[in-house]
């Protein structure tokens, strides 16, 4: 019995043996490698790369974790991708295993169950110290499938050196520029003031205003008013083109006919940067975007102050602002590279890696320990234009109701039509304008704001 | 015990186990079939041990590392070619560029002697220029489906601006968005004048600017200058890794400069590629060593200068792109290394493509050092675990096969032991047992035919010695019995609850009696009367 237990040993010995120096069984060294689409940077030197490098160095390092960014773009870049890749359209690109957009993408997939609900990977406790609404508007069909990493809201930019050189001639204060009106009165003052620096060219004012979302400016406009900007939402949802809009729309296309609003396409960064406009309501993010020159066709640059202010309201209108900022979404694999992702996020999340990239992003953090840290953080911040940034957003979370745009399938659609079409016929009504002026025909301006209105609603339908 | 049951017992019923087989080798006496089952098992250890010879000279163990090298090859050439197709493909659209941009700016800009100069400060002029270089500029960057292109006159817009002397005019046009394999046809303006971008309905790019800065482009003078004498086929370059200033991009770049057809430079025109186009081009390679990362580089004093070139999409092969690697060159492969990590890959070098300072340019494919280290131990592993079972199998076949080879002869040598083997027709099944029955039978036969067999004064000996033992009393009979067990005289006082003085007393009897003069003639009577089958005429 003892020589069959030795022999029986010695055979269990020498297999070990053999095991142990061939080193199977040792433990698989590959790191998960995770690929990210992400929108934080757009072209610029992107803050949240920075902090990637950093998570791959250290904690990704430690749990076999790395974050591969594949691309830096734009939200809208992000969702023709992603929904060619879900389509499987030729030529698309495989699906990262993470990606960060908007509910509206996510709505626009044939199939939302390609992401992963973050539910099954954070406890409850660690979701409750998360904004509620921001986790809020992640949800669809009861699963968080969107995750609040940072988010944004509008803000009111200034070039204030180029403001003061209009103000000091013309005496605009910059507190006019809390309502709608005064922005619009301005634009129209900054309009005739430029014009007239050069008598010999007639009608070549500058733009004073640029809003990055023409459609959150109505969208928001018309809540703050008590008036629903979207009508049939049972049905798919469609413009309502209410009353208040039509009182919105007033303003706004009166500054824009007369040719102190920005109406070409893209981003405010590109008139702000070469001084072509020098207010704008953009996201909170676009600070990273502005530069603090502005550089003229002659080549010569001018160093410049931006400040930020809370958004304009209306006149008996709710202080209300738009909720920005997508979040992040994960491809479902398998069990182990979902939980990486999982554990990516949650670092990120942790207030002060969430700090350190919200406030070199301009956005605002997503859990509740890490705004009542960001105040500390943000009076630390050396750079002028990031620092008014902060107070204005402060201002912004005390005064204001953040407004979520509710999810409906064609959001998007409705959007990219809408904003396509104010933009060309506020453009094309300004051009006719302009040559009526010219030509010392119709004058009205009133009769080109109802015309423009009456298109667009058409091309609306 | 009965006397006839102990002689006939058999001489080894013992059942072999298979750790007889090793305690057997040092043993003078060795069953039969122990001995066959370590022949056997011999045969099939010097068998493997050849076939572990023949592997190791067919280089099965050194197959991973064969493999590897295939592998290697095969995406290296694959690589190499699309890597030189798309280099030919820059180059031939780069000189084109070159050459339509100076016959445009001789055609429609400038007059005779041309001179780009005279364009200093013409703002106006600058701006049409650049309108009209837009479209060829577009042109090219879709066709080579670059990041990006850029064409830079040696001349600025103002001469008195801050850093005028660092300044020139041009259009740089980039991508707006690379992802995955399709480019976005969006275009941003990265350099020029905005109303390029105005008139062509493109955006500027968040970190447009003006004008270039030759500052940062240390080979601008050097491909402007009047002293280059050199053809644009010759003439142009690829620009190491630069960091795209204020951006997150580091890219690559082909530069051609703009020769007049006086020989006179206007200026450089090129294409970009940028470290995401490069990344997505070429993704990572899945291979069982691990995954294959391809990288473009310049090659010096025995480095793969990773810094100043592009590496493909990593996967879980991570490269550090900012350390540059030393080649330990093998004979199959080598061996790349820095303070980060250690790869083992091949390269070869790009015709055509080199540097500023002269570097020749190589494509090379890496895989991580330890993801091959393990798949090349796990496949040893198999090998070693598969021999294993081979000399288990063996092990238990060459039971099997003993077992069933001496299982006939062992039962044929127990029936040989049988009192009346010769009285049966038993056949063993083996020819050379049946033999020896046969043999011992006629031995028997002839043995009984001649009354006994054994000699006559045997005979006779034997007679009388039974004649004596017929005056012996009942106990010494009884003693003579315990003789013929094989008992000794000590052993009877207990056996017989006598004295051993009256044991010698029934002796001295017993030997008179009988005519011996010893115990060992005495004894020696009894073994041949128990031989020979006499014993139970005395007892």
């Amino acid at each position: 019995m003892n020589k069959r237990m030795g022999i029986i040993f010695a055979v269990i010995l020498i297999t070990a043996i053999i095991v142990g120096c061939t080193g199977f069984g040792r433990k698989n060294d590959k790191p998960v490698v995770l690929t990210l689409w992400h929108v934080y940077g757009g072209q610029t030197d992107s803050p949240l790369n920075q902090t990637i490098d950093r998570f791959n160095e250290t904690t990704g390092k430690e749990k076999g974790i790395r974050i591969q960014v594949t691309s830096v773009s734009n939200t809208n870049t992000i969702h023709e991708a992603v929904i060619a890749a879900a389509n499987k359209e030729p030529g698309a690109a495989e699906l990262p295993d993470m990606f960060v957009s908007y509910p509206k993408t996510v709505l626009s997939l044939p199939d939302k169950d390609i992401l992963v609900d973050y539910k099954d990977y954070f406890n409850e406790e660690e979701l409750k110290a998360f904004i509620p609404e921001f986790i809020q508007e992640g949800m669809i069909d009861d699963k968080l499938m969107v995750f609040p990493v940072a988010k944004s809201t509008e803000i009111l930019f200034v070039n204030r050196t180029l403001f003061d050189r209009f103000s000091k001639e013309t005496g605009a204060k910059e507190e006019e520029l809390a309502t709608w009106d005064g922005v619009f009165n301005m634009a129209k003052l900054y309009q005739k003031w430029s014009d007239d620096k050069t008598p010999d060219i007639a009608n070549d004012g500058g733009n004073f205003f640029v809003h990055d979302y023409h459609f959150n400016y109505f969208q928001v406009g018309c809540e703050s008013l008590g008036e629903d900007f979207f009508s049939d939402i049972a049905d798919g949802g469609k413009l309502a083109f209410g009353e208040k809009f039509k009182q919105i729309w007033q303003p706004y296309a009166n500054a824009a006919i007369s040719g102190g609003v920005w109406l070409r396409d893209g981003y405010a960064t590109e008139p702000l940067r070469t001084g072509k406009a020098i207010v704008s309501v953009a996201s909170s993010a676009s600070v990273l975007y502005y530069e603090d020159v502005v550089t003229y066709e002659n080549n010569i640059s001018e160093p410049i102050e931006v400040i930020s202010y809370p958004v304009p309201i209306f006149e008996n209108g709710k202080k209300m602002v738009m909720q920005r900022g997508a979040g992040f979404c994960t491809v479902k694999s398998t069990k182990e590279r979902e939980k990486a992702a999982a554990e990516f996020l949650k670092w990120l999340t942790e207030p002060e890696n969430n700090i350190e990239f919200v406030v070199k992003a301009g956005y605002m953090p997503v859990t509740e320990k890490a705004f009542e840290e960001l105040p500390n953080a943000s009076e630390k911040l050396e750079n002028l234009k990031y620092r008014s940034l902060y107070e204005a957003l402060a201002k912004t979370k005390k005064d204001y109701t953040f407004y979520v745009a509710p999810q409906l399938p064609n959001y998007l659609d409705l959007e990219m039509h809408f904003e396509k079409n104010v933009r060309l016929e506020l453009s094309r009504v300004e051009q006719e304008y302009k040559d009526a002026l010219q030509n010392n025909t119709q004058t009205d301006i009133n009769t080109y704001i109802e015309e423009a209105y009456e298109n667009l609603v058409q091309a609306m339908k | 015990m009965d006397l006839k049951n102990e002689i006939n017992k058999p001489v080894n019923t013992k059942k072999t186990s298979i750790l007889d087989i090793f305690k057997g080798t040092s043993k003078q006496s060795r069953s039969m079939r122990s001995k066959l089952m370590l022949y056997l098992f011999c045969l099939v250890l010097a068998g493997t041990g050849i076939l572990l010879l023949l592997l190791v000279a067919g280089g099965v163990f050194s197959e991973s590392g064969t493999r590897l090298e295939q592998y290697l090859q095969v995406h290296l050439q694959n690589q190499k070619k699309d890597i030189k197709e798309r280099v030919d493909l820059f180059t031939t659209n780069g000189i084109d560029l070159s050459k339509r941009l100076s016959g445009f700016l001789e055609r429609e800009v400038l007059s005779y002697p041309y001179d780009i100069k005279s364009l200093d400060n013409n703002e106006v002029e600058l701006r049409k220029m650049q309108e009209n270089m837009y479209l060829l500029l577009e042109s090219k960057l879709h066709v080579t489906r670059a990041s990006g292109v850029f064409a830079v006159l040696d001349t600025t817009v103002n001469t008195s601006a801050p850093g005028a002397e660092h300044s020139r005019s041009g259009v740089y046009l980039r991508i707006a968005n690379i992802s995955g394999n399709v480019l976005e046809d969006d275009v941003f303006l990265f350099r020029g004048n905005p109303n390029v971008a105005m008139q062509n309905k493109i955006q500027i790019h968040n970190r447009w600017n003006m004008e270039f800065d030759i500052q940062n482009m240390d080979w601008y003078n050097e491909q402007i200058s009047a002293d280059n004498k050199k053809s644009l086929s010759e003439n142009y370059l690829w620009i190491n890794r630069q960091h795209l200033e204020d951006t997150w991009e580091n890219c690559i770049f082909l530069t051609i400069p703009i020769v007049g057809s006086e020989s006179g430079r206007y200026g450089i025109c090129g294409l970009e590629i940028s470290s995401l186009l490069f990344r997505l081009s070429y993704p990572k390679y899945e291979s069982k060593y691990g995954d294959m990362v391809t990288i473009i580089a310049p090659t010096d004093q025995g480095k793969l200068l990773v810094s100043d070139g592009l590496c493909g999409s990593q996967g879980s092969s991570y490269i550090n792109e900012n350390e540059d690697l030393f080649i330990d060159p093998g004979k199959t492969y080598n061996t790349y290394f820095n303070a980060q990590g250690k790869y083992i890959g091949i390269q070869q070098p790009i015709d055509g493509v080199f540097d500023l300072q002269g570097r020749q340019w190589s494509v090379a494919v890496l895989v991580s050092y330890n993801s091959f280290k393990e798949q090349e131990r796990y496949e040893k592993l198999v090998l070693v675990i598969i021999l294993m079972m081979f000399s288990l199998v063996m092990l238990l076949i060459s039971f099997i096969i003993s077992r069933r080879f001496v299982k006939p002869i062992e039962r044929g040598i127990e029936n040989l032991k049988t009192e009346d083997f010769y009285k049966t027709q038993n056949h063993s099944g083996i020819k050379e047992i049946d033999i020896l029955a046969e043999f011992l039978k006629t031995k028997e036969e002839q043995y009984k035919n001649k009354g006994g067999a054994l000699p006559k004064e045997v005979e006779e000996l034997f007679d009388r010695f039974i004649e004596n033992s017929k005056e012996l009393t009942s106990s010494e009979r009884n003693i003579l019995g315990y003789y013929a067990k094989g008992h000794e005289i000590s052993e009877l006082p207990d056996l017989l609850c006598i004295s051993l003085n009256t044991v010698r007393k029934h002796n001295r009897n017993i030997y008179m009696k009988l005519e011996v003069n010893s115990k060992d003639e005495l004894q020696i009577y009894l073994d041949l009367l128990i031989r020979c089958g006499r014993i139970n005429e005395i007892i």
